[in-house]
């Protein structure tokens, strides 16, 4: 979080900024995009990359870094498979424990990146790393003929899943590859964090707009998805398709290469700080 | 510098250890009472319980009971399998006094929790205590709120650490993941009470505050054609007591307003996405036959009616919460309970009576149970509830009285012929009678109670509010 320093220098109105929706704007005016470094050089958002993101909130009386995301794409299969490496760590409130899911998804290379089968596992770990064992989750999956078919805690599961279907990890592929312009909407249900079925979903092109930051403007597309179960996302790409800043209710998602290294020193100062 | 033991997977500091050896020796509060009931031979295994809680939610809210604007198959899978009461009134609008009801059978004057952020009154135990103590495995998962929201160190439970103050979009998901994992990982004999305790909808006091300078336009003009209509309570008799009348700062133009409780249903479904994902890992895990589950919330919303947001206040969009019990071998199924008057008071009482133990003395609620059953039963004639401090309630079958003490204006809704409270009869004479029993009801009612002793700080903040008045 910025210093009161860096807020006066900016100009930083704490009431004038919390009474707004969250937006690319209000998220500069946070100084959440601080850290922002514009990506340089060549983007292929249908070949081989990573991102990870800083995880944002705005919450009762603050705002605050939460975890990152971090999404590892490859292909395989000649193009015609996508594979998925998820990892999201998420620091719990007022109790020194982490929260982290990560996931392997092969995914159809399809516009959806639609998931054929994964592997998750998602856990709660105290301050040094180590498992609340009961918390522990791990699960596998695949889709045949619109069912998802799989292991869950040493269980077998069988459900319906509604077609088309993606997940929230492969959005992250999917809007990078999307047109820069108006086009047909696409509609689908997300399999969140993939489990939880949320139907009636529609992504489509929003605007183009430019965005001024570091002294500079940055010329940015814009979709959205709106559907049951979420607020509306904004997805914010640059020219080459890279998905630099995602925006839901309170929470955003920032490109930033370094943020892991922040999450381990916000993990030892959580380490330090006696809990409640 | 703390120092911590491990007891199971949970981390205990060296004044929990302390109490938990305490407590290993010396009975809880009214220890008398304690024991088990007399449980009918060949009842079978002691139920487990599996307690949902969400935060903020009405209990108009789910599509099986009638919502149109919110779709929450998870929670309409509970209201199927069970019964719903469509008369459940929060004890105390507002977190920490609701939840201190929910989980000790007392109002809140008693528990001493009158606002957000007390500790239940030492004397008195909780469920977790109660049932832990006879020999169920009592974890609890997600928001606490007496007095820390989110803390790894309540009393009667192992904690696991899930959630996210003010941050139900993305704490909620650890919350629904933790509880999956401990219902599928779970071994041994022991019946369990698992506390699954999500924020959303809470997540709209964030939503509020970030729309106090609404934009002019709609945020997204495609959903233009979707947004609820307002509700038949946004114009109203607002001759009220003036603490309502200061929550009511809103200006916002309709559509925000239709936005807004456009919203706040998307929050109500991303909450029963985590509810899907325990009561899935419930079925996986081969218990779901045996286990009792409990679905409420601690307080409602204000979505408008009354031209009002959040919570705090005693018109039913704030103090009615959704009560679904379900546990379709043991009781009726997809049953709808539209009479009797029940609250949170009455939750632990129903535990305590499935699990053939006595509840504590001086329970103020009664078990659900013979309705659940579909038996005949004396039932209360009225609940009451709190709020704010000074803010009581009582409601009948056919009215709702409403007063703050130290404020001149009273207030009577003809529940029958106005259920969305917009004439105010209380300076109405043809419902003096009315007007006079239910007073009589409140003062009855009041004299009952175990008030606790009030915090000097709290009493500082009653004393400068009064000032206001």
């Amino acid at each position: 979080m910025a210093s009161q320093k860096a807020k006066r220098r900016r100009g930083y109105n704490a009431e004038e900024t919390r009474s707004r929706p969250l937006s690319l704007a209000a998220l500069k005016a946070y100084g959440a995009l601080e850290a922002f470094a514009r990506p340089e050089g060549e983007f292929d958002p249908a070949g081989g990359w990573r991102h990870t993101y800083r995880l944002w909130l705005v919450g009762n009386r603050w705002h605050q870094y939460r975890g990152f995301l971090d999404v590892k794409r490859g292909t395989s299969d000649g193009g015609h498979s996508v594979d998925l490496e998820v990892r999201r760590s998420l620091l719990m409130s007022h109790q020194p424990a982490i929260h982290e899911t990560t996931a392997s998804l092969t995914c159809a290379g399809d516009a959806l990146c639609t998931p054929r089968s994964w592997e998750i596992k998602a856990e709660t770990l105290d301050i040094t790393g180590k498992p609340f064992p009961l918390s522990r989750l791990v699960a596998s999956a695949s889709v045949k003929g619109g069912r998802i078919e799989g292991r869950r805690g040493g269980r077998t599961f069988d459900r319906r899943v509604p077609t088309p279907f993606t997940s929230d990890f492969s959005l992250f592929d999917v809007v990078q590859r999307l047109a820069k312009q108006e086009t047909k909407p696409m509609r689908f249900a997300l399999l969140q964090d993939l489990d939880e079925v949320k139907e009636e979903h529609v992504l489509s092109y929003r605007e183009r707009l430019s965005f001024e930051i570091g002294g500079a403007g940055l010329a940015l597309h814009c979709y959205q998805q709106i559907g049951r179960g979420i607020l509306p996302y904004r997805y914010y790409v640059d020219g080459q398709g890279r998905l630099l800043f995602a925006i839901s209710g309170i929470r955003a998602y920032i490109l930033d290469p370094k943020v892991q290294v922040q999450h381990k020193r916000s993990v030892e100062r959580l380490a330090r700080r006696p809990g409640k | 510098m703390r120092t911590r033991r491990h007891n199971g997977s949970r981390p205990v500091s060296r004044r929990r250890f302390l109490e938990l050896g305490v407590l290993g020796t010396a009975a809880v509060g009214t220890g008398r009472a304690f024991g088990r009931k007399g449980r009918p031979s060949g009842s079978g295994p002691r139920p487990n319980f599996l307690l949902i809680l969400t935060d903020q939610q009405g209990l108009d809210t789910i599509s099986a009971l009638g919502c149109a604007d919110a779709h929450t198959p998870n929670m309409d899978r509970l209201v199927r399998g069970g019964v719903s009461f469509m008369q459940s009134h929060s004890a105390n609008p507002l977190c920490s006094p609701a939840r201190s009801s929910l989980f000790t059978g007392r109002p809140t004057t008693e528990t001493g929790v009158i606002v957000n952020g007390l500790s239940v009154r030492e004397t008195i135990p909780n469920l977790g205590q109660w049932l832990g103590r006879e020999g169920y495995d009592t974890v609890y998962i997600g928001k606490w709120h007496l007095p820390v929201s989110f803390t790894y160190n309540v009393k009667g439970f192992t904690v696991i650490p899930a959630g996210m103050g003010g941050q139900g979009t993305l704490g909620d998901g650890a919350v629904s993941r933790a509880s999956q994992g401990y219902l599928l990982n779970r071994r041994g004999d022991k019946p369990f009470l698992l506390v699954a305790s999500f924020l959303q909808p809470h997540d709209i006091c964030q939503f509020v505050t970030m729309h106090s300078r609404a934009p002019d336009r709609l945020a997204y003009p495609d959903i233009a054609g979707d947004l609820p209509k307002l509700p038949p309570n946004f114009t109203f008799d607002e001759h009220e007591p003036r603490s309502v009348k200061e929550k009511r700062k809103r200006s916002w133009s309709d559509e925000q307003w239709r936005y807004y409780i456009w919203s706040y249903h998307r929050m109500v479904e991303e909450v029963d996405a985590e509810i899907g994902r325990v009561l899935g890992a419930l079925e996986d895990s081969g218990q779901a036959d045996n286990t009792i589950v409990v679905f409420t919330a601690d307080h409602g919303e204000g979505r408008g009616r009354h031209k009002m947001v959040v919570k705090n206040y005693l018109y039913e969009e704030a103090e009615k919460v959704p009560l679904v019990v379900s546990c379709p071998k043991r009781m009726k199924r997809n049953a709808r309970d539209e009479t009797h008057l029940v609250s949170g008071l009455d939750v632990m009482p129903t535990m305590c009576d499935y699990a053939g133990i006595r509840p504590p003395q001086q329970m103020r609620g009664k078990s659900l149970r013979p309705l659940l059953e579909g038996n005949t039963t004396e039932w209360h004639d009225f609940v009451a509830a709190e709020v704010a401090v000074t803010g009581r309630m009582i409601r009948t079958a056919g009215y709702k009285y409403i007063t703050y003490q130290g404020d001149p204006v009273e207030q009577l809704f003809d529940m029958k012929h106005d259920p969305w409270e917009t004439r105010n009869l209380a300076s109405d004479s043809r419902h003096a009678a009315a007007l006079a029993e239910h007073r009589k009801l409140l003062k009855d009612w009041s004299a009952r109670l175990d008030v606790a002793p009030i915090p000097e700080s709290v009493r500082r903040r009653i004393d400068r509010a009064r000032r206001k008045l």
